[in-house]
């Protein structure tokens, strides 16, 4: 085998590998995760090569009033007020940007209806740093998340 | 008098050879299959779609050019189990576009769902504007369908979407 | 042969390295989520200093206030001794009185265990007073060219041990009287004030809080219990919002971009009388003029894009104090309370009026 080839297999698979690592490296975000204040559980999974979080339990899941589950009910659109919270993606948009951390994506508040800014660092394989902002980071707040055991099937 | 009529009829042919009209045209999904795999669990599950803009959906005769799309909303969307199966099993729909370069927007919901219907009618968003998702050309319809129950079998939806383009 | 297919293989490798694993079409199981324990054992909840629809909080905040008119009647000095004020006694109008208000509120940590705010804030009051080339009384003619300011830095702090307690900490340094850019205050003159509250946070829609408070809020240096109290009604549209006695309210929602409030608000400090202006003398330089009202209003405030939202507040100012103290030869800070018999060197009377406030605010998440 000439020394280009051998040069080209070589350069072939440490390619595949980074790129694969890279991959895996960006999927270690997936899975369910806990907000610091304990009310709601939110499972982050992938649509193509984005990451969204959605909402899979809520600690209050029915509205007091109505006694109906609960919907975005301050979406400042109007049209979309009836979606249901359970199920509602407020993570969106996600990419992995390397050093453990995710970015350009945005988190919904559906407390108040507002979108905010929002980068993802992890800071152990069981943490997240999740940090909202409005236009700058300094304008912010960075709330915990605890990864949740999944039981083995 | 008669050069105030010369003046006043000069700025009125301005203005209207200045006034570029928009142009909107309609862009059709036709009985689209939002698939998703089974078991399906009682709760939201999701059906997903991928689609690459095709120009010959296009309902006239306008050429489709995304340089010139000013905005797009989506106007209809319309959700129909695939035969012999039946809405009665969901709760709600809602309805979303994903795109790799532009930012995810919730466009149509229907929340709950009216009982012993063949069709569900979306409401759509009046203020959602997916025209980033179209001059990128490929997107994601994400589909999230709140079941009533666990159900094993295999559920296909199909849908049927109207886009209308202004330029 | 060979070589270029490998070639080409390499060239198209970023193509093929990345697939793009869909997981959300994976089987979940819903009612799995409600049981699950943290993959780590120590981990945590806490509370958030806030309860569902609190009004926003101001990161940053420009304002502009107008007093309406209000008589100003100044007599003779308690105390001549310490001052050449007493050679006067007048009474006066003030047609109106105006000034500027900012405050930044930046968060340096905002983390779930910890938040740990610093605070700027300054305001100042121009005094125009009618007929004010004919003023004679030195303290009015001093009001009439200096007009009040006041500076202050400060941190806020909470800090949530669980979901449940809490601990907040506040303190500030004011420097208040009548400095300006070209001749900054004295750090020597500088006023002091802090909380220090334990708090329960009971749910989402309710917390309290109480401790102590060193405060200028009535014009002068005291200590009083201080009560935090938050709640929203069940339905959102009904809250209280009280920091007591410095303010409180009650708070009617529209939506996530409108709302409204009625209450009250204790406003105060001491502001410093440098007396740079030789041709006003006002004798002692140690004297400070022991400010406090008491705002009775209604704010409308109103999301215009985003987080930038507008706050238009009016009410009646009713005057608590505008005394004039003197701190001696040692210019040392001294504690009255409300029971100590320390003679003012003034005691003036101010009416009460009317005022209106428009601030521009840009709110935090």
């Amino acid at each position: 085998m000439n020394l280009f080839l051998k040069s080209t297999l070589a350069l072939l698979f440490f390619a595949l590998n980074l790129g694969l690592s890279a991959q895996a490296d960006a999927d270690r975000l997936l899975g369910v995760w806990e907000p610091s204040n304990g009310k709601a559980r939110v499972k982050i999974e992938k649509i193509g090569p984005k990451y969204y979080g959605k909402i899979v339990w809520l600690r209050e899941p029915l509205d007091p009033k109505s006694q109906q589950p609960k919907t975005d009910k301050n979406n400042p659109d109007e049209a979309l007020r009836s979606v249901p919270l359970k199920g509602y993606r407020l993570l969106k948009d996600f990419t992995y940007s390397g050093n453990n951390a995710w970015a350009e994506g945005s988190i919904y508040d559906p407390e108040n209806g507002s979108t905010y800014s929002c980068t993802i660092t992890m800071k152990d394989p069981n943490t997240l740093d999740i940090r909202g902002y409005i236009g700058i980071s300094t304008f912010g707040r960075t709330d915990v998340w605890k990864r949740l055991q999944i039981p083995a099937k | 008098m008669k050069q105030l009529a010369l003046f006043l009829s000069a700025a009125l042919f301005l203005t209207m050879g200045c006034n570029t009209s928009s142009k909107t045209s309609s862009y059709t999904l036709s009985d689209v299959v939002f698939e998703s795999a089974g078991p399906y669990f009682e709760g939201a599950n999701t059906f997903t779609l991928s689609h690459t803009i095709d120009p010959s959906l296009l309902a006239d005769s306008a050429g489709f050019s995304k340089e010139r799309i000013a905005s797009v909303r989506l106007r209809s969307a319309v959700i129909s189990p695939a035969p012999g199966q039946s809405l009665d099993l969901f709760r709600s729909f809602s309805l979303a576009l994903m795109g790799n370069a532009s930012e995810s927007l919730t466009a149509a919901v229907l929340n709950p769902l009216p009982a012993n219907t063949g069709q569900a009618k979306l409401g759509v968003s009046a203020e959602s504007d997916l025209k980033a998702f179209f001059s990128e050309g490929t997107f994601y319809l994400v589909l999230d369908a709140d079941l009533k129950a666990d159900h094993e079998e295999t559920l296909t939806l199909l849908g049927n979407l109207v886009f209308e383009i202004t330029y | 042969m060979l070589n270029r297919l490998l070639l080409g293989a390499l060239l198209l490798l970023p193509l093929l390295g990345f697939s793009q694993t869909d997981s959300a079409t994976a089987d979940e199981d819903w009612d799995m989520y409600g049981n699950l324990d943290f993959a780590d054992k120590g981990a945590k909840r806490f509370c958030t200093s806030k309860v569902l629809n609190l009004s926003p909080a101001r990161l940053i905040s420009i304002g502009y206030e107008a007093v309406g008119g209000a008589s100003l009647s100044t007599p003779a000095a308690v105390d001549p001794a310490h001052t050449s004020l007493s050679t006067d006694t007048a009474a006066a109008r003030i047609g109106l009185s105006h000034g500027l208000r900012f405050q930044a509120n930046i968060p340096l940590i905002s983390r779930n265990n910890l938040i740990w705010q610093m605070n700027l804030n300054y305001q100042d009051q121009y005094y125009l007073f009618e007929n004010a080339g004919s003023l004679t009384n030195p303290l009015q003619q001093w009001l009439s060219r200096n007009g009040l300011r006041s500076a202050g830095l400060g941190f806020t702090l909470f800090k949530p041990f669980d979901e449940k307690n809490f601990l907040l900490i506040q303190a500030s340094a004011d420097a208040s009287g009548d400095f300006g850019w070209k001749r900054l205050p004295s750090f020597g003159n500088l006023r002091y004030s802090g909380a220090l509250l334990y708090g329960r946070k009971v749910s989402d829609r309710f917390m309290w809080g109480a401790g102590i408070s060193r405060t200028y809020r009535v014009g002068e240096l005291n200590y009083v219990p201080v009560v935090l109290l938050n709640w929203t009604s069940a339905s959102g549209k009904w809250g209280v919002e009280c920091l007591l006695p410095a303010r409180g309210s009650l708070r009617r929602t529209f939506s996530s971009r409108s709302l409204a409030t009625v209450g009250f608000e204790l406003e105060g400090q001491s502001y410093r009388l440098e007396n740079a202006d030789s041709d006003i003398s006002v004798g002692s330089p140690n004297l400070e003029l022991r400010r406090s009202e008491l705002r009775l209003r209604l704010e409308y405030q109103r999301s215009l894009s985003k987080f930038y939202w507008i706050g238009i507040q009016a009410g009646l100012r009713y005057n608590y104090a505008f005394e004039v103290d003197s701190f001696g030869p040692d210019n040392t800070e001294f504690f009255r309370g409300f029971f100590g018999d320390q003679k003012y060197v003034l005691e003036n009377t101010l009416a009460h009026t009317w005022f209106v406030q428009v601030t521009f605010n840009l709110v935090s998440p």
